[in-house]
């Protein structure tokens, strides 16, 4: 009986999980296998002749590797934006007992949830607008950190939190200056933390949409989440080999972060990293 | 080279609390000097002080007769391990124990020499490529010791640096620090909650509470006689025994009443006089001053402490007996032999008091009556 | 190591761009839903809260809120993190390629970029050529015009599909705040699964469990993603409010009553951060 009982779970845990693997690989499977095929096509398969002329089509693109470009400045501003302003306050917020220190961490924790791009985008507009930043990089850029630092904070707080503060005192009783504590103790002890906050906050701003869509105009400018968008609408009949070939380089460097984060420190989860 | 250390009541107040409290206290040059106390007595913050990590609320810090109060940590050349011991992850053995030589501008290869010099002297020498993640508690605690002592400080400041090695390393470790002190002859504060420590090592050694010092004193002096009742409860490992006591005179004869048994003395020496003038009064007895007689007749009436045995712990060499009289429970402590052996819980004890070896304590400001 | 003063010069930067580009856009999208402020108008009036009425005497407004409701109900609240939940017990305390596969796919679906996502799903559900109907005629069924015959369920789908990773990740390691010995008890008294679940799992994850429907919730209720897949269509059929909010406030240059429903949004992802809020401290 115990054994027929340990036979059937077996069966059904092999049953269910073959399921649920199919329910999210069979989506995905056209992405991975059209770019590679002479004759794309909605339809999901194999390469019959295997070749790389659409990536190729992709790289002869002006327009695609511009929003490339783009994407990759508005995204590395932010990061690198987010990153040392968030390991700032986060060191501050840690280190230092500041009056009210509790109230503003509640406060950008909730404001971070409540403001989304759906919520503030007429105002984010025309903020822009008036600051005469709008269909600009920096102001992509700065409508991004602002949205993305609180997460930022918090995360580096944690982290930072978790290092020990004896380490710089230790450096101090040691002798060390402040320079020389900040380059040789702190820079090397929350680097990890910053590189986790960068990678999570590049990861979204890469994959977003919506901000971009709103706050840019000129095609010159967009990034590939809105330029891949406006490959159907240009030519009326959407461009499959292209449009496969350009989502698979654009997912590169996403896979190839999580990759990275999971061998490196193992992929830790934060709750409510995703905005 | 050598410093001597000294507070002109220090003081430290933190947001509701005085941690510090008008503290004077001076440390002479080369002593093993102790902060001995339970958590939050103050006894980290006073180090803390030294160090240049506090500033002292109000009062003074001197090393050397210098008054050190306001100069920064770099200045005051101290050097400080601390319980966790803070070894930089990020770095080397080698890498950790050259910091405050690097940090201080000595040249690489005067560097290297003396971080070897550091490490032989604590036993560490293959180490020294290795990262602090790869070494035992007991390596990465003589590590840190190491990286105290590399640029020859005037103080050394130890932060409970023994709370988290298992029992044998400790001791093993006590030993080995307390050679190495007297060796290099470094003025040396420790910081311990463990009494067993304190007596160990130190020289001499400050009881603190609430941010005082209840008694500065030899180890020798403050084990056998601990100024207050305080003291007497915090050292000792049993505690000494603490008996509330009634004096009654009978004409020239004082007798001590307990809960329920009273307690005659023959020689009370020159304590008879103060003793005269109080109503109350608190005995001290150590565990060890003390022996147990099984009362073998039942209906012969014994006189002194009369009770019977609650619990027998066996401590090696020593055994541990727990007496359960009237509502309080006396502890005593036996060498191990054949008469011991005999006694089991359960058994009616009379004890008997090493007279010579009681202390007397006020009842009311709790201190002791020489 | 650093003075209060110091400390305060590091959070000043990221507090200003903070306030700027997230806490006073909020405030003004209340001001802006006061006003009839549109491209249209010559000049901007206050209004009171006219906007406020119009939006709640239209039947659009309700048809994208009962959408918007469906929608999170449906995707969030049932599918990811029912899915979640699934995955989560069905790999606790086991190891393996399948596993490590499965969780694996299931955080591409969620990692990878909307809108890549979005085209890959087109793609999929696509009435002619389409993986779906392909793998549906092997069985003998006719295929259908999923976007256009079943856009909610479609969306519902999709959505379960792009965000099971998060709960599962949740639940997972909530799950491994159970101590083992608490399964082992009750595999000597001779538990069975489901006790296991309604004695030991729900009652130690309620609070993970509460945190994560509110985060989900809020996450889902604010999604564009569905525009790029149905642009909120056919007809309305899936118009959900941030779609409503996209089309009244950029593609009528309505702002005023596109501020409103900000506004209203803003309003409900108040309540649902706040409820996240409060499971915060119960953690």
């Amino acid at each position: 009986m115990r054994l027929v009982k340990k036979l059937l779970f077996r069966v059904l845990f092999y049953f269910a999980s073959v399921l649920l693997g199919l329910f999210f690989v069979l989506p995905l499977l056209w992405l991975f296998v059209t770019p590679f095929r002479s004759d794309p096509s909605l339809a999901v398969r194999l390469p019959a002749n295997p070749t790389l002329q659409n990536f190729i089509k992709v790289v002869n693109n002006a327009y695609a590797m511009r929003a490339f470009a783009n994407s990759a400045i508005q995204a590395l501003g932010s990061t690198f934006l987010v990153v040392m302003l968030a390991a700032l306050a986060a060191y501050a917020l840690s280190r230092v007992d500041l009056p009210g220190k509790g109230i503003i961490v509640y406060i950008l924790i909730l404001f971070s949830s409540v403001v989304t791009g759906i919520a503030a985008m007429v105002p984010l507009f025309f903020l822009l607008l008036q600051l005469g930043l709008i269909d600009t990089h920096l102001g992509i850029v700065l409508a991004f950190s602002g949205g993305f630092l609180p997460t930022g904070i918090f995360l580096m707080k944690d982290f930072v939190d978790s290092v020990s503060l004896t380490y710089e005192e230790s450096a101090v009783v040691s002798g060390a200056s402040k320079v020389q504590i900040f380059k040789d103790i702190i820079l090397p002890l929350i680097g990890p933390g910053m590189v986790v906050v960068a990678v999570f906050t590049f990861a979204q701003i890469w994959s977003n949409f919506l901000l971009p869509f709103i706050l840019l105009r000129s095609n010159s400018k967009m990034p590939v989440s809105v330029a891949i968008y406006t490959f159907t609408n240009e030519i009326g009949m959407p461009k499959i080999g292209l449009i496969s070939a350009y989502s698979l380089l654009y997912v590169v460097p996403i896979i190839s972060l999580y990759i990275f984060t999971n061998r490196r420190y193992g992929f830790k989860f934060y709750g409510g990293i995703k905005g | 080279m050598e410093t001597s250390v000294k507070f002109e009541d220090l003081t430290k107040e933190f947001e509701d609390v005085v941690a510090v409290d008008h503290l004077n206290l001076k440390i002479e040059k080369g002593e093993f000097f102790a902060l001995l106390g339970p958590s939050g007595c103050g006894k980290t913050t006073t180090l803390r002080l030294i160090a240049g990590l506090e500033q002292p609320t109000e009062g003074k810090i001197f090393l050397n007769n210098e008054d050190v109060s306001s100069y920064p940590p770099k200045e005051r050349d101290v050097a400080m391990v601390f319980q966790d011991y803070a070894l930089y992850p990020h770095m080397t053995i080698s890498e950790n124990i050259g910091y405050p030589l690097k940090v201080r501008g000595v040249a690489k290869e005067d560097r290297q020499e003396r971080i070897k010099e550091a490490a032989e002297n604590l036993q560490i020498g293959e180490l020294l490529d290795r990262r602090p993640s790869q070494l035992s508690g007991g390596q990465q605690q003589r590590v840190s010791v190491a990286r105290a002592l590399v640029h020859e400080p005037s103080v050394f400041l130890f932060d409970e640096p023994l709370s988290n090695l298992d029992a044998r390393l400790r001791i093993e470790a006590r030993t080995f620090l307390r050679h190495l002190q007297k060796e290099l002859g470094i003025t040396t504060i420790y910081v311990t909650h463990d009494q067993s420590e304190a007596l160990a090592l130190a020289d001499r050694i400050a009881i603190m509470e609430a941010g005082q010092a209840r008694q500065v004193d030899a180890a020798q002096k403050v084990y056998h006689e601990p100024a207050d009742t305080f003291v007497a409860n915090f050292v000792g490992s049993p505690p000494m025994n603490l008996l509330q006591c009634r004096v009654n005179m009978e004409g020239e004869t004082p007798i001590l009443e307990t809960e329920n048994n009273t307690i005659s003395f023959t020689n009370l020496e020159n304590r008879l006089q103060r003793l005269k003038e109080r109503d109350e009064l608190i005995l001290g007895i150590r565990p060890e001053d003390m022996d147990l007689t099984l009362n073998v007749d039942q209906d012969e009436q014994l006189t002194g402490l009369v009770g019977e045995i609650y619990a027998v712990e066996t401590l090696g060499a020593q055994v541990l007996f727990s007496v359960k009289i009237g509502n309080s429970m006396i502890r005593v402590r036996e060498m191990s032999s054949e008469k011991v052996s005999q006694l089991a819980v359960g058994d009616d004890v009379s004890v008997e008091i090493n007279e010579d070896r009681v202390l007397y304590y006020d009842a009311e400001d709790k201190a002791l009556i020489n | 190591m650093i003075s209060k003063k110091t400390a305060f010069f590091f959070l000043l930067p990221a507090l200003v761009l903070i306030f700027i580009f997230l806490i006073f856009p909020a405030f003004w999208t209340l001001y802006y839903s006061l006003t009839d402020y549109s491209l249209l108008g010559a000049s901007t009036e206050f209004i009171g809260v006219q906007n406020f009425i119009n939006l709640f005497t239209s039947a659009r407004f309700w048809n994208a809120t009962i959408l918007s409701f469906e929608f999170v109900f449906f995707s969030a609240i049932i599918g990811q993190a029912g899915v979640g939940l699934l995955l989560a017990m069905l790999f606790h305390r086991k190891s393996g390629w399948l596993k490590k596969l499965v969780r694996n796919l299931a955080v591409a679906s969620w990692l990878i970029p909307a809108v890549v996502v979005a085209y890959a799903w087109a793609a999929f559900l696509d009435k002619e050529y389409g993986l779906l109907n392909q793998i549906i005629g092997i069985f003998g069924f006719t295929g259908i015009d999923w976007l256009n015959e079943v856009p909610m369920g479609s969306i519902i789908i999709f959505n379960i599909w792009r965000g099971a990773a998060f709960s599962m990740l949740l639940f997972t390691s909530a799950l491994k705040t159970i101590p083992p010995s608490h399964f082992e008890t009750a595999d000597v008294v001779g538990a069975s699964l489901w006790d296991k679940i309604k004695d030991i799992v729900l009652p130690q994850l309620k609070t993970f469990i509460g945190s994560d429907l509110a985060l989900i919730t809020l996450w889902t209720f604010n999604l564009f993603t569905p525009f790029l897949l149905t642009g909120g269509g056919p007809g309305r059929q899936t118009e959900i409010l941030p779609i409503y909010t996209y089309f009244k406030a950029f593609k009528y240059m309505e702002f005023g009553l596109g501020a409103a429903i900000s506004a209203v949004i803003l309003f409900i992802n108040l309540t649902l951060a706040l409820v996240y809020l409060n499971y915060l401290k119960a953690e």
